[in-house]
């Protein structure tokens, strides 16, 4: 629902956005219906006009006019709304009525408009618009406005109702995405529509460059099947860019604590259909801020009592890779064939442990992961309307942990050997080697342009070795080099019905198998372990709904619904060797989801208004906890909880002319509503303290807010100017149960952030500057993990496309 | 747009704003009173205070604060102006704290310090909280990692964390001993337990084990080849081997559960020490028992033998806590074959005197225990905490004379108590 403006360098994005629809629209509709509306467009000296826009108002399918000018569109039957639209030209709006299997030939003729350019650009955004507009609930925001800012993927998602990100630190540190409360392995998330757990911790959504992306699409609750992954509570699918123009897309940036980022990303279509693309990226920052806490005595090991201030001094991250890929479109075997490399590597340093005050100033981890990767998508599969597509992908990642360091630092940088102790933290050389294998195939079939039938099977196979024996001695046993395999296998199948443009209903089901081998030990004796290779199948599956209808003009209502699942994990199913029981009895963890959304929008001259509103409940169910206790003898697993949320999301947005206003706010109420802590407790009926508390560590009440204001063709024709404020506000929520009397909190933050943007040559060259926490706030997500205060930086980007 | 829905709009926002402001936070006064009580919730842990020990009611929400972290393990010895609560994670190094009543006599945290290292044993010596780990890799004089003849790293250190809560500093001095052939036999040792001689001496007892290789335990010790005989060191503040004692009646004495060595030596009212083994190994032939070091002995008393294990139905005991006049409380395993993490609930006494054993009378069953924390002694009374299956916890009074069990104080919404102790107003 979200469209951010906070940046927006049109003529750049139109173009790819144009080919995008392009391409998204004869992907996503795959049929064709009876009758063509065909046009060309001229601008008022005659001259043909490439890469226009041409769009059906009431359904937002469009395409962009070829380079004569010239454009193709089918619809059906009936009066349709045409719109032209090219930056520099006044849109045009046209009525159209075709009869059946009619085909109509328009000529266009734009005029230009010096005046302003179109300030809400609705086609600029329309793939985005179109995915906002479907039955799922669903926020889906284009990335390409964020591509002169500093900020990361992790930071977009951080402005969308319903979501937020937990971070531990700077650039580089641990990151962690809730949906609606959910958290962990309750959402998944996909770069492309493959799962992303195979990719290794540099292309996480922390660490990937938003010049990557193309847009980010935030499925809340309900995730369509396309989609496949035992999510919970919510999915989120990076896609990424996808031009077939040529194209060179060259940024760098540089900001507070030493933070320097670059990306470079080229790319050349031929006439033949030859692609080549190559994108290369580097982060690099010392994330030295400075950081409140209490220091450590060397000498004697106590803490201070009063907290100062410190400089951070081993936190230093950097990654740098490359993605490479080659293929061929619009062939006989193919409509688009991709091959691809992506080489990441990373260095991290480590500077504290998960309490703040415990320094370290020698752990560090480093990352290198190879992942070559296969597209093939054919249009027409031997039929007409049956369109296929395929990814794999295989992953090679290798972690490895380094701490040798004898001694202790603390957060003054100073460091007392002690040959007393092996390591800071737990004493590794470790090296762990894994390999994902994750595959993509979904086939679609349109009936008569009112039938959609989707199978999507979505494969991912995981395993981890230690390869370096030695190197692992320290710290391992024999069940360190079993086997560990997991294999999952999603099956999804939906029908979509759409009778009218009005009306829109998808039914889906998802069928979820794993397959998973462990170490176990199998010996009972005390002096002994015998650890023994064990393998258990899991099957279960789940299903969904997702409606929407247009009651009135400018109205949308949507609901959805999904049972979703989550399998369990290895660790849950078989235990780890050490601390945890495995409970191969286990059932999945259950989830009902209900949406309903409203959405209005409304534009008139120079104003546009919309809102949406949003309404939310999952019971969540079989919650999988773990117990301790003497009675267990080490962690348990077992089938038990409950959880209520039910919520609410507003979205504004406000466009008067050059200024526009953005803002949504978020409430959810997250309840734990299992009445007894444990299975006995039902039987003596004691009911649990924590009944119908909330759900504790997770915020529930924010809000986000963007103003923006653009001056176009400031100082010179095709530059513009662009001036950003925005604020988060996150309400105060306690670390533990409030009923248990808990007064740890995690308190109320409200970052303020500023930029200024130039760009010259319709967006060519630009240059942003930002301020981010200028009131220098302390900022923490979780408890006591400070992440940075106030800080600047700017960025230069150049880019051109043909 | 017209203006009924702009207002229509703002209402939607302002109901929000209230639904969203209606926050909940039951502030509980804590009440005051003389025993200081560590308690966990589902997630944290709560220092509270409470008066009452045998027939009250408390809520854990009112408790007197929640700790930053969940607390492992309690030391407080008998001076009882301050308890040291110490976190053990897998190896964290843990931010150990120290908590003493206020001029309010409310508990309060009045230090901070770090543990480098992990521990495996605690207890107390002089003015100091010891605690302990062995396995370590120790460093020679030329700062590297010493080497076995193989060129393997060697693992027979054991790291000591000396805790001064003497002089309330909480300073912390981490020393290094080697163990290697340190009975003789070739072998490294891990050690367990602190039994403070009060002459500038401590005992602790060495569970002797094959080097270099680590079976489980947290990597502390390897395969035991002598699992029939038992050592105990006695040891000065410096680490130096005064004198070994060494016997073969029994096992070596120490409880095992996981990582852990627990304690199984204990002091007298008339300075002699009880050393048990609770047979842990299964290839030892020993059965479970005791055996004595008589005051300025430096041998075992080789007239003191007590078979424990023919009085217990054959079951092997994990822990024992030491009341008064010769009775120690016992926790047995709840199955007969154990294994490092077997879960162990049942509750026994004996008379290290008379060499009498009882199982506790009208006292939870095994089975509905799921859990306990650390006992606290008061006019020969034992005071323990248990968690029941399906109920809160509550401190159930032990008397050993009649080895009777009353239900005392329970605490609604705790998931467990850690442990009670009487702290001193300040």
């Amino acid at each position: 629902m979200t469209i951010y403006k906070k940046y927006r360098i049109p003529n750049i994005h139109f173009i790819i956005t144009l080919t995008l629809i392009f391409g998204c629209a004869q992907l996503i509709s795959g049929q064709k219906p009876p009758c063509t509306i065909r046009g060309i467009i001229y601008d008022n000296e005659g001259n043909t006009l490439p890469n226009a826009s041409a769009y059906i108002k009431e359904t937002f399918r469009g395409v962009s006019s070829d380079a004569k000018g010239k454009f193709s569109l089918s619809v059906n039957e009936g009066t349709h709304t045409l719109c032209i639209q090219m930056l520099g030209f006044r849109p045009l709006e046209q009525s159209v009525t075709v009869g059946n299997n009619e085909e109509k030939f328009l000529q266009i003729k734009l005029k230009p408009d010096n005046v302003k350019l179109d300030h809400v650009n609705v086609i600029g955004q329309s793939v985005v618009k179109q995915i906002n507009k479907t039955a799922y609930n669903v926020v889906a925001i284009d990335a390409k406005q964020f591509h002169n800012n500093t900020t990361g993927v992790a930071q977009v998602l951080d402005k969308i109702a319903g979501v937020k990100i937990k971070e531990d630190g700077g650039v580089g540190s641990n990151t962690n995405v809730s949906i609606n409360g959910f958290t962990g392995n309750h959402i998944k998330i996909f770069m492309d529509g493959v799962p992303m757990t195979g990719n290794g911790s540099t292309m996480q959504i922390n660490k990937i460059p938003i010049n990557m992306a193309e847009r980010i699409e935030v499925y809340k609750g309900v995730v369509p099947i396309e989609l496949g992954g035992d999510a919970l509570g919510g999915a989120i699918n990076i896609v990424t860019r996808k031009s077939d123009m040529s194209y060179v897309d060259a940024s760098y940036s540089y900001g507070s604590f030493n933070t320097h980022k670059s990306y470079v990303s080229i790319g050349k279509t031929t006439k033949e259909g030859f692609i080549g693309q190559l994108d290369v990226f580097q982060n690099y920052s010392d994330n030295n801020y400075k950081v409140k806490t209490q220091l450590l005595n060397l000498e004697t090991n106590r803490y201070s009592s009063e907290e100062s201030w410190f400089r951070r001094f081993h936190d230093q991250y950097h990654n740098e890779g490359f993605m490479a890929r080659a293929g061929v479109k619009d062939k006989s075997w193919t409509s688009r064939f991709m091959v691809e490399v992506n080489y990441n590597q990373e260095y991290n340093q480590i500077q504290n442990a998960n309490l703040m005050k415990i320094a370290y100033g020698g752990r560090e981890s480093k990352s290198k992961s190879i992942i070559p990767a296969v597209y093939y998508k054919k249009k027409d599969l031997g039929l007409e309307n049956l369109d296929l597509s395929f990814t794999g992908k295989y992953s090679f990642v290798q972690t490895n942990n380094v701490d040798t360091v004898r001694g202790q630092y603390n957060w003054a940088g100073d460091f007392r050997y002690n040959s007393n102790l092996d390591s800071e933290y737990q004493r590794t050389l470790g090296e762990f080697n894994s390999k994902t294998g994750s595959y993509v195939t979904t086939l679609k079939y349109t009936l008569l342009n009112q039938h959609a039938f989707v199978l999507n099977n979505t494969t991912t196979s995981f395993s981890r070795e230690n390869t370096d024996s030695e190197a692992n001695s320290e710290n391992s046993n024999e069940s360190d080099f079993i086997k560990r395999r997991n294999i999952k296998n999603i099956t999804g199948f939906s029908y979509e019905y759409k009778p009218s443009d009005k009306l829109n209903v998808s039914v889906f089901g998802k069928y979820y198998y794993v397959n998973t081998i462990g170490p176990m030990d199998a010996d009972n004796s005390t002096s002994r372990t015998n650890f023994v290779e064990v393998e258990k199948d899991y099957s279960t599956s789940g299903y969904g709904l997702a409606t929407t209808f247009h009651p009135f003009n400018k109205w949308q209502i949507k609901t959805s619904y999904e049972k979703t699942v989550r399998v369990p994990s290895q660790t849950e199913l078989f235990g780890d060797e050490i601390l945890e029981t495995g409970n191969a009895s286990l059932k999945p963890e259950n989830s009902h989801n209900i949406n309903l959304n409203f959405g209005y929008e409304t534009s008139g001259e120079n104003i546009s208004f919309n809102a949406y509103a949003g309404l939310l409940y999952r019971y969540t169910y079989n919650y999988i906890r773990r117990l301790i206790g003497e009675k267990y003898g080490e962690g348990y697993y077992l089938n038990h909880g409950k959880v209520r949320t039910s919520g609410a999301e507003l979205e504004i947005n406000f466009f008067y002319k050059n200024l526009s206003l953005n803002s949504n706010f978020t409430y959810q109420d997250i309840r734990n509503i299992e009445k007894y802590d444990t299975p006995s407790d039902r039987a003596t009926n004691n009911i649990s303290i924590r009944y119908k508390d909330r759900m504790p560590n997770m915020p529930y009440m924010f809000s986000n807010v963007d103003l923006t204001y653009s001056l176009k063709n400031f100082l010179h024709e095709g530059n513009h100017l662009l001036l950003t404020y925005g604020f988060q506000f996150k309400y105060e929520f306690y670390k533990s149960w409030p009923s248990e009397g808990g007064d740890i909190t995690i308190p109320t933050q409200t970052p303020h952030n500023f930029q200024i943007g130039y760009s010259i040559k319709n967006g060519r060259y630009n240059i942003t500057c930002e301020a981010k926490n200028f009131t220098n706030e302390l900022l923490l997500d979780n408890y006591s993990l400070q992440k940075p205060g106030r800080s600047y930086s700017v960025k230069l980007r150049y880019y051109l496309h043909k | 747009m017209n203006k009924k829905r702009w207002i229509e709009t703002g209402l939607l926002f302002l109901l929000m704003i209230g639904m969203a402001s209606c926050d909940d936070n039951n502030e509980v006064a804590p009440s005051v009173g003389s025993y200081f009580v560590s308690v966990s919730g589902e997630s944290s842990d709560y220092v509270m205070q409470i008066e009452n020990l045998e027939d009250a009611n408390y809520s854990i929400n009112q408790n007197v604060f929640e700790l930053e972290s969940q607390i492992q393990t309690w030391l407080y010895n008998d001076n009882p102006s301050t308890v040291i609560g110490l976190i053990y994670n897998q190896a964290n190094p843990g931010v150990g704290v120290a908590i003493q009543n206020n001029n309010e006599n409310i508990p309060e945290v009045v230090g901070e310090f770090q543990i480098g290292s992990r521990f495996t044993n605690y207890g107390f010596f002089g003015d100091y909280a010891i605690t302990s780990v062995g396995g370590q890799a120790p460093v020679g004089e030329d700062g590297n990692t010493l080497t076995y003849e193989d060129g393997s790293t060697r693992d027979d250190g054991i790291s000591f964390n000396f805790i001064n809560i003497a002089d309330g500093s909480l300073s912390l001095t981490t020393k290094t001993m080697q163990t290697l052939n340190i009975t003789g036999n070739g072998e490294k040792a891990t050690n367990s337990g602190i039994v403070d001689l009060g002459n500038g001496e401590f005992l602790t007892a060495l569970v002797c084990s094959q080097t270099g290789e680590v079976i489980e335990g947290g990597s502390s010790s390897g395969i035991v080849n002598y699992p029939d005989s038992v050592w105990v060191a006695a040891m000065d503040e410096d680490l130096n081997v005064k004198r070994i004692y060494r016997d073969d009646r029994i096992s070596y004495a120490s409880g095992r559960y996981r990582s852990r060595y627990y304690n199984m030596m204990s002091k007298d009212e008339n300075d002699d020490v009880y050393v048990f083994s609770g047979s842990y190994e299964s290839t030892s032939t020993r059965p479970c028992g005791a055996l004595r070091i008589n005051d300025g002995a430096t041998d075992f008393d080789p007239d003191y033998y007590f078979n424990i294990e023919e009085l217990t139905d054959n079951y092997h005991f994990r822990r024992i806590w030491y009341i008064s006049r010769g009775y120690f409380l016992m926790v047995f395993y709840n199955d007969l074959e154990i294994t490092s993490s077997s879960p162990a609930t049942r509750f026994g006494l004996v008379n290290l005197y008379d060499k009498t054993f009882s199982w506790i009378n009208n006292f939870p069953t095994y089975d509905e225990i799921a859990s306990y924390g650390e006992p606290l002694v008061q006019n020969n009374n034992l005071y323990l905490p248990v968690k029941l299956e399906g109920y809160d916890p509550a401190i159930y009074k032990i008397d050993p004379s009649t080895a009777s069990a009353t239900r005392g104080t329970e605490i609604d919404g705790a998931t467990n108590i850690k442990a009670i102790y009487p702290l001193r107003a300040n």
